[in-house]
């Protein structure tokens, strides 16, 4: 190839990827997009929904536009029993349905293509079925990217090629992922008639919802509650956490585990997936869908300890490559916003003739214009110490279970069960267990008097006027 | 509607890269206590007999073997631009 220097290599056409590159092309700027897939999505799989704010904000008309499957309009979460479920308190939102930015699911392979064309239409190259093996370096700085099918020097490198960044670890920014910091994720697509799917979920054309199932996994063996490498990790059962979203005409079923708790516990992941597949409420909903096709990913999580390592002489990271996702795990709108942020300090960096890690430190505010600092801070928070909504979900489903058995069998005690009242329950359940001592000191005293109270009355149930099943 | 991984893997439409892009040193494996890559990977490509053993066709290129690997025994990269796996419905 010839020695021309380009603006930009963008390597990697997912989210990330195509946002920098359609910001560049835009900004006029003469960049070059590598994928390794033939297509742009092919390699990628989305493990939730499409958050769309950032993509609104690059392309406004994307409802029109984009293909998409189902706008959701609630996301459901749900504690799973043996032979149990406990569906905690969701909001169907209709609103969002003439929202000009909500979630939506979506296939990557169709979607990343979608995107990726965008940017080729506003004047970005495209390589694809090309995959980037090495940087090239000039006088200690990034000055291209070696591949099998020739060399290409760019003036900055950005490297948006995902989890498994060639970029980041051949520039020297990051190491490669470490079990602790990683999540795998199993995916399956059902093939289900969309007049199906409307009618068990009670949806229009276009409506979706999502459903986030912790809880219990039947056969496989217990994970100590508290397991994991640093401080706030979801342990228990509940780290196999299953996410079940609806699609046009088809349904998606996810199981993700951190990879250090799937080595610790030994159950590959796909038997976690049959075991939920088995569960009686998952296996209503999925009843008759037909598999269409199997896929697996790894997810970053936890932000990065330094952002310092998002930026090198010529190079930038981006998207999953840059661990940015949010302390969710989501990593879309991050991904496109973190692409969109480094285009700027492109362009910042072309104006001012000049390529060094002093003047792509820049992307530091760029990133703080997107909240992605904050994002990044958050996420690597939720790491190291998961916060009070987290371990309830997490880490408490049996206590939320019990208490909703008893709620919905009108608090009646069964044999050997401690004798709570309702209050009782909940505080030594979810409040204890989280609440700082000027919490808990006043509530506990007041958990005493209304069990002590309580029990006088002879135990008679604080719901007796709803009735029980367990009344004749 | 439970499928076994067979089935499973038998959706996908992959093209192998004839240059192996997993390669193991299998005598470090012989020292190894836990064999974390016969339980992490989504594809079942990795299993022991008497020595590990592995295939690279049918590889979900997610990564996993590489990050678990203990002793760093795991060589692994992407296929070449074009080879690998290719989802349809990702």
């Amino acid at each position: 190839m010839a020695e021309h220097v380009h603006d930009c290599i963008v390597v990697g056409a997912g989210p990330a990827g195509a946002a920098a590159a359609l910001q560049l092309a835009r900004d006029g700027l003469d960049v070059v997009v590598f994928e390794r897939g033939k297509r742009p999505g092919e390699k990628n799989v989305m493990s939730g929904v499409l958050v769309t704010r950032k993509l609104h904000a690059l392309v406004p008309d994307f409802r029109q536009r984009a293909p998409l499957q189902r706008c959701i309009t609630e996301e459901i979460v749900c504690i799973l029993g043996e032979d149990e479920v406990l569906r905690l308190p969701a909001i169907r939102n209709y609103h969002r349905l003439s929202h000009p930015h909500p979630g939506f699911t979506v296939f990557r392979s169709e979607f990343d293509a979608w995107f990726a064309q965008e940017a080729v239409d506003a004047g970005a190259e495209l390589i694809p079925a090309t995959l980037v093996e090495d940087l090239m370096w000039e006088n200690g700085r990034v000055a291209g990217v070696h591949t099998r099918r020739g060399d290409l020097r760019a003036r900055v490198v950005v490297g948006a090629d995902g989890v498994n960044s060639t970029v980041a670890e051949k520039s020297g920014l990051r190491s490669p992922p470490q079990p602790a910091e990683v999540s795998l994720i199993v995916r399956q697509v059902l093939d289900l008639p969309a007049e199906q799917i409307e009618e068990r979920f009670a949806l229009q054309p276009g409506e979706g919802v999502i459903l986030q199932f912790g809880g219990l996994v039947s056969g496989a063996p217990p994970v100590p509650p508290n397991f994991g490498g640093a401080g706030g990790r979801p342990g228990g059962q509940s780290a196999y956490y299953t996410e079940l979203y609806t699609n046009r005409d088809s349904l998606s079923m996810t199981a993700e585990v951190p990879l250090d708790v799937l080595q610790a516990c030994g159950v590959p992941l796909y038997d976690v997936l049959s075991a939920r597949e088995r569960h009686p409420y998952i296996a209503r909903l999925i009843q008759g869908a037909k598999l269409r096709e199997y896929q697996a990913h790894l997810i970053p999580w936890g932000g990065v300890d330094d952002l310092s390592c998002l930026y090198g002489d010529g190079v930038l990271l981006a998207g999953d490559a840059g661990k940015f996702t949010t302390e969710d795990g989501v990593g879309s709108w991050p991904a496109m916003a973190s692409g969109a942020a480094a285009a700027l300090v492109v362009k910042y960096a072309c104006e001012k003739g000049d390529f060094s890690r002093t003047t792509l430190a820049v992307y530091r505010d760029f990133l703080d214009e997107e909240g992605l600092i904050e994002t990044q801070r958050e996420a690597r928070q939720a790491w190291q110490h998961e916060g009070w909504y987290g371990k309830i979900r997490r880490r408490y489903p049996d206590r939320l279970l019990r208490i909703a058995r008893r709620y919905s069998d009108g608090w009646v005690i069964g044999e050997g069960e401690h004798p709570y009242s309702l209050w009782g329950e909940l505080y030594h359940s979810l409040v204890k267990p989280v609440a700082p001592w000027y919490v808990r000191w006043p509530l506990g005293l007041a958990t005493w008097v209304d069990t002590l109270r309580w029990r006088r009355q002879g135990r008679s149930s604080d719901f007796s006027r709803f009735g029980s099943v367990m009344d004749d | 509607m439970e499928a076994h991984l067979d089935a499973k893997l038998a959706t996908l439409i992959s093209k192998p890269d004839p240059e192996p892009h997993i390669v193991v040193q299998t005598e470090l494996c012989l020292a190894c206590e836990g064999r974390p890559c016969t339980i992490v990977c989504p594809a079942e490509l990795y299993w022991w007999e008497g020595n590990l053993v592995h295939n690279c066709e049918g590889c979900l290129e997610c990564g996993s073997c590489r990050a678990v690997c203990p002793h760093g025994a795991i060589t692994w990269r992407y296929p070449r631009g074009g080879y690998g796996v290719r989802y349809r419905w990702g």
